[in-house]
């Protein structure tokens, strides 16, 4: 008998249509199953369900059945739950600052379950915190036990969540999304630890994730979520490597492949930055002046020829868009920007209005970069009613029309406004005005990492072809070096603000001096190689 | 697409209602200021309207000369003088307002000394030079609530550029003005009022500027933080990148995010501005003397304690203009929560 065996599950909010329509898997013990899909495919939301974690009576069960270990958990009372969840069956958020009580040390979170199910006492509790903070590998567990979650990384946060899910010895850990939040290199040493922690404890697992890769490496069967349905289920070698509905295919293909376009043999120079470097005040005297600064860009230099892409490589925190802003003006800086020979310092407001218009940028979440209050129209037609006053209304039109065009929107998204739009949709909307200036220069902050899978290989066909017709240069920001391998010219690898390396595209990736590059690679492409630290 | 915003303005709107006592303040609020508006065909001492020999003539909007009706003077005929009035009756016919009386019309002939209690010819009483009580509330009302809107658009203009300029290019700029405003807003207002409003002759264009004073600084506290919070939006910094002028970005990205804010606490600036208008007048630097003001019956009431109708008429009405005026906004507030279901 298997260990959690889901049957024909429907869930609906409210009087809407179910956005899980009859789920079927089963897990064993000691099996990884993991939930494919893409957002708003509804595979949080079963996984929610299963401990009843749903917001009821709003949502409700129109059809199935969820045993567990024998016991239904569709019919079971509040008591009987309380005893499942976090004791027999726990779970790991995607998030986990936020899924951590800020105002609670590590000590009191993990400790709780502990006191609440098994009725220790807290010193009793409080040895077997310690031991479970030293498996899941916190570095000096026993001095850290009073720290408070904002005193930790994202890693260590993630890793005191899996220590509060462990505390129990569950049966059943659910994982949702637990490495979408974190740096790709910590990812790989989480994921490395839920392995080992699942065969040390002999749990199930039900994993939770978008990424194909991350799957591959972890789980023993796949169940691939469309829309609600699950399309397929089986083993990870058979559904990966001979996948059976065209929904899993598209998946698979759809990851970012292909060669960055060429650069013309006589590109001339576009952008030169001499020691870049952009201090924040970290405390100020009393009369206002900066005491301590902390440079967030620390004497970067770099040149982008027309038409080639610069990629920036980095993990959060390691200055590639306080970069990026620096080198577009947005931020005051040290150090001297040439653009197609100008000295951008030392032009100021309406001088450097002109200038503007040749060079644009691309954010990374189209659900905040475009005002919601705006039709397309005004958001694409925006720049032009700046840069070119003489152009007429209908003529703005058309040119809008055109531009609309070109990133793949037909005209009848001219009066429509933003949210009814796809996260893939807005991000060409967001292209578009960028395009309509005719640019030599866009700076891309992540363009494609808060996009689904398969619309990421969508935008950066988009851009390559842009590129091709118009000779763009691409300033091209990313963590994720899969992305960066099929697009980029050139890689500069950044780390606490420095170039830590940079280097041609194929020659980065095959010989990185750096150990950190190295790290950054094994992370994307391989994270077996690459051992827990 | 025009549908989407309707949708958005329909579903506010039902919120608005949804909050029945705010709703029911704004039907008897309109009411009441829709009849203000109308005063001189409510309560005025000339007729609405005069037949005399064959022609019509309206007194209300028009003066004539006693000598139109066969009188002796050229001066403006005075309709309350029994003998105009036998002179039209003779050749014709006049209809007078429901209330004979406007705010300044001195009513001769009563019964009592003046303050004279409530009578069916002054239905509210009269004040202590014999004029009638109700029309000079009428009059007043009117006067305070255009004085309290005008006052109120000034100042949420001026509130909404300061707090503009400092909330979006913030640094020194908020700094300095965040300084400025804790010292203005120290300042001990009242005593400032009195001492400027006893220098400058009042009227209604200067006491607008001796509460613009003061009242601006309302709304530069909430457009301010909208403002600080906008400015860091995606789409703003697209916007600066775009090259487009800050004057456009604060206009048409930055502005529409402080407009919920700003909307919700109108209700609130036009009472508080009722009330200081009601405070100077109280204290006899308002309006000068003989104008019909809500603060000039309290103080009436306030001298004549041995007349209640005075103090009483002028604690209702003020009452009722402010809290339906808290009403409302409270109403507004619950509209533009998109947390809030209707």
């Amino acid at each position: 008998m298997s260990l959690l065996e889901v049957g024909d599950l429907s869930v609906r909010f409210g009087n809407a249509d179910p956005v899980v329509k009859k789920a079927s898997f089963k897990i064993d013990k000691g099996e990884t199953l993991a939930l494919v899909g893409e957002s708003g495919s509804g595979k949080s939301v079963t996984a929610l369900s299963i401990l009843r974690l749903l917001n009821y009576p709003y949502a409700s069960h129109p059809s199935g059945s969820i045993l567990f270990d024998g016991e239904e958990l569709t019919a079971a009372d509040e008591e009987t739950l309380r005893d499942i969840r976090g004791n027999r069956a726990a779970m790991i958020f995607q998030e986990p600052m936020t899924s951590l009580n800020p105002l609670h040390c590590v000590e009191r979170q993990v400790s709780e379950t502990m006191i609440v199910h098994k009725g220790w006492g807290r010193e009793k509790a409080r040895a077997r915190t310690l031991e479970l903070l030293e498996l899941v590998g916190l570095r000096n567990a026993a001095e850290r036990l009073g720290a408070l979650p904002h005193e930790l990384s994202g890693g260590e946060r993630q890793r005191v969540m899996i220590a509060m899910a462990l505390a129990n010895d569950p049966d059943l850990l659910i994982a949702d999304e637990p490495t979408t939040a974190l740096d790709v290199t910590v990812q790989a040493q989480i994921l490395h630890l839920l392995k080992r922690l699942q065969k040390q404890f002999g749990m199930a697992m039900l994993f939770i994730s978008h990424d194909l890769d991350v799957v591959r490496r972890i789980a023993n069967r796949v169940a691939v979520m469309k829309d609600g349905e699950i399309v397929e289920t089986g083993t990870v070698g058979d559904v990966l490597s001979r996948p059976q509905h065209p929904y899993t295919k598209m998946l698979l293909n759809a990851r970012p492949s292909g060669e960055p376009v060429p650069v013309p043999d006589k590109a001339e120079e576009l952008l030169r930055a001499e020691g870049i470097t952009v201090r924040f005040p970290l405390s100020r005297d009393f009369w206002g002046r900066r005491e301590k600064t902390f440079a967030a860009v620390d004497g970067v230099s770099l040149s982008v020829k027309r038409g080639e892409t610069v990629a920036f490589v980095g993990e959060s925190g390691s200055g590639k868009t306080t970069l990026a802003f620096a080198l577009l003006k947005l931020l005051d800086f040290e150090g001297r920007v040439f653009f197609g020979g100008t000295d951008l310092g030392t032009l100021n407001g309406a001088r450097l209005r002109p200038l503007r218009s040749k060079m644009q940028i691309v954010f990374q979440d189209p659900f905040s970069s475009l005002n919601p209050r705006l039709t397309v129209e005004e958001i694409v037609g925006e720049g032009v009613k700046v840069h070119k006053k003489t152009v007429s209304a209908a003529e703005r039109r058309e040119e809008i029309k055109r531009v609309l065009g070109e990133v793949g929107l037909d005209e009848s998204a001219l009066n429509r406004y933003p949210h009814e739009f796809s996260g893939g949709q807005r991000q060409r909307i967001a292209v578009a005005r960028a395009l309509i200036l005719r640019p030599d220069l866009i700076v891309l902050d992540e363009p494609t990492s808060s996009l689904d899978v398969s619309v990421q290989a969508q935008i950066i066909d988009l851009l390559k072809a842009l590129q091709k017709k118009y000779g763009l240069a691409y300033l091209f920001i990313s963590h994720d070096m899969r992305v960066v391998k099929a697009i980029a010219d050139r890689v500069y690898v950044m780390r606490n603000g420095k170039v830590v390396e940079s280097g041609a595209n194929p020659f980065i990736f095959k010989e990185a001096k750096s150990s950190y590059a190295r790290d950054l690679m094994a992370a994307a492409f391989d994270f077996d190689a690459h051992g827990e630290k | 697409m025009r549908i989407e915003f309707s949708e958005r303005a329909r579903r506010r709107w039902a919120k608005f209602r949804a909050n029945k006592r705010g709703f029911y303040a704004l039907i008897a609020f309109g009411i009441v200021f829709f009849l203000s508006m109308g005063a001189e065909f409510i309560a005025n001492d000339k007729p609405l309207l005069v037949w005399y020999e064959d022609s019509v003539y309206f007194p209300v909007l028009k003066d004539y000369p006693e000598t139109t009706f066969g009188g002796t003077f050229e001066t403006a005929a005075d309709y309350t003088d029994p003998y105009v009035r036998e002179l039209i009756n003779a050749k014709g016919f006049f209809i007078m307002p429901p209330i004979p009386y406007s705010y300044d019309t001195v009513n001769y002939r009563l019964d009592e000394p003046a303050p004279s209690p409530p009578s069916w010819d002054n239905w509210l009483g009269t004040d202590d030079l014999g004029r009638d009580v109700l029309a000079r509330l009428l009059y007043g009302f009117r006067f305070s609530l255009l004085f309290g809107l005008v006052l109120t658009l000034f100042s949420s203009f001026f509130g909404i550029v300061a707090g503009a300029v400092q909330g979006y290019f913030g640094g020194r700029t908020d700094l300095f003005f965040q300084r400025f405003l804790e010292i203005w807003g120290n300042l001990p207002q009242l005593f400032i009022l009195i001492l400027v409003s006893s220098v400058i002759a009042p009227g209604f264009w200067t006491l607008l500027f001796v509460l613009l004073l003061f009242s601006w600084t309302a709304l530069v506290p909430v457009v301010r933080a909208e403002f600080l919070r906008a400015r860091n939006f995606d789409y703003v910094k697209a916007a600066y990148a775009l090259g487009v002028p800050n004057i456009v970005i604060i206009f048409r990205h930055v502005f529409p995010n402080a407009m919920v804010a700003t909307l919700t606490y109108l209700p609130f600036i036009l009472s508080g501005a009722v009330v200081s208008l009601t405070a100077l007048d109280f204290l006899g630097f308002g309006l000068p003397p003989g104008e019909p003001s809500l603060g000039e019956l309290v103080r009436q009431g306030k001298d004549n304690l041995q007349a209640p109708w005075l103090g009483a008429a002028a604690f209702v009405s003020l009452a009722f203009v402010l809290t339906s005026l808290v009403f409302i906004g409270e109403a507004v507030r619950d509209a533009f929560d998109s947390r809030r279901e209707p």
